[in-house]
């Protein structure tokens, strides 16, 4: 019985449900589902956004390294995307970000809160999807090159050793960690 | 630890996304990613798939994403997770689920027509922009981000210096339509 816990099809249903259970359960206790909190990003009001995002890298990217460092990670899984493409879809995914008020992620989680409007976003995702599907030839041939030039991580692209370029990374971190408490306490204060 | 208790509404924003960096650690070594998108675009060829098997061709994205998998794979999984995971949460904490939307308000006021259609037209925006990248929020800035790849961390600014200034020219208070 407890064997067939252990079937890979079972171990990887629970494993992805649980995980994203963890990962609805963060993004509910981050706020970062709210369309204030996500506009007021992009307005420069609220940085919570910025600070789960930026935090989650830096805490990622350090455990990540050792662990692959380690062997513990044989292999990352570093999208082929060629940088214009990245840039173009980051692009119009920004507008609708602005638009809508949530990513993918943040309106399932808005969805789970009862909100009204996200059931006409996730349509309009359904239908996008659709809509790419529909043009897809175009794309399809440069997502599927697999030039391993855009595969290159940021330390081996600006020719540093990885420790090198975690340090910065912890130093802008810090950064932007002290400026915004100060901030925040300046604004508390007055 | 008053920062951790389970029924505060709002954590730390640090230590969320400390969570989700440990998150995604944890899921590289078993090798797989967090992410979002590709679920979304499976559940859309899903329902084209169903509606009307002929009118995937065999050249396109939603052919390649439904050959050879399960009906309900990781991605579709994973979202059904982030779902109830939210919704768990809502339950048990001390206050009622609710989404502000003061920004929103203030510059168009409380019609709704109008934020069901931004929505909406944003939904479009947001798979057409994800599917282009070949990645959103989670699977691009996140998951790719910390691995520090290049591609990705093009994707995050890309996307911060287009939806700050589109932000301010739609809700910015001064500007009357």
């Amino acid at each position: 019985m407890l064997s067939s816990l252990f079937h890979p099809i079972v171990f990887v249903t629970l494993l992805a449900f649980i995980s994203g259970m963890i990962f609805g359960f963060l993004l509910k206790k981050g706020a970062v589902f709210q369309f204030d909190v996500i506009v007021g990003q992009f307005l420069l009001k609220d940085f919570t956004v910025m600070k789960v995002m930026l935090t989650a890298i830096v805490t990622a990217s350090l455990i990540i390294s050792s662990l692959h460092f380690f062997g513990w990670i044989p292999k990352l899984i570093l999208s082929t995307t060629p940088l214009i493409l990245s840039a173009l879809g980051g692009a119009i995914f920004g507008i609708g970000m602005s638009l809508s008020g949530y990513c993918p992620g943040t309106g399932i989680v808005a969805l789970a809160e009862g909100s009204k409007e996200v059931i006409y976003g996730l349509i309009g995702m359904l239908f996008g999807s659709i809509l790419y599907n529909k043009y897809s030839f175009f794309f399809l041939p440069l997502l599927n090159k697999k030039d391993f030039f855009f595969q290159k991580t940021l330390p081996s692209y600006l020719n540093l050793s990885t420790p090198l370029f975690l340090s910065f990374l912890i130093l802008a971190w810090l950064l932007f960690y002290t400026l915004l408490e100060r901030k925040k306490s300046k604004e508390v204060s007055e | 630890m008053k920062t951790l208790h389970f029924k505060k509404k709002k954590w730390s924003p640090y230590i969320v996304g400390s969570l989700i960096g440990i998150l995604l650690s944890f899921l590289l070594t078993l090798g797989y990613t967090i992410g979002v998108s590709t679920g979304i675009a499976r559940s859309a060829a899903l329902i084209q798939y169903f509606l009307s098997k002929d009118s995937i061709s065999h050249n396109s994205y939603f052919f390649t994403l439904l050959n050879d998998q399960p009906l309900f794979d990781w991605k579709i999984l994973f979202i059904i997770g982030i779902f109830f995971g939210a919704l768990l949460t809502s339950k048990y904490s001390d206050e009622k689920p609710h989404c502000t939307q003061t920004l929103w308000v203030k510059r168009f006021g409380t019609s709704k027509i109008g934020r069901y259609l931004t929505a909406f037209v944003g939904g479009i925006f947001l798979s057409v922009g994800a599917r282009i990248a070949n990645g959103c929020t989670s699977g691009h800035a996140i998951s790719g981000g910390g691995q520090l790849s290049l591609t990705s961390w093009i994707f995050i600014i890309s996307l911060f210096s287009v939806a700050i200034p589109t932000s301010m020219l739609i809700y910015s208070k001064n500007r009357r339509l």
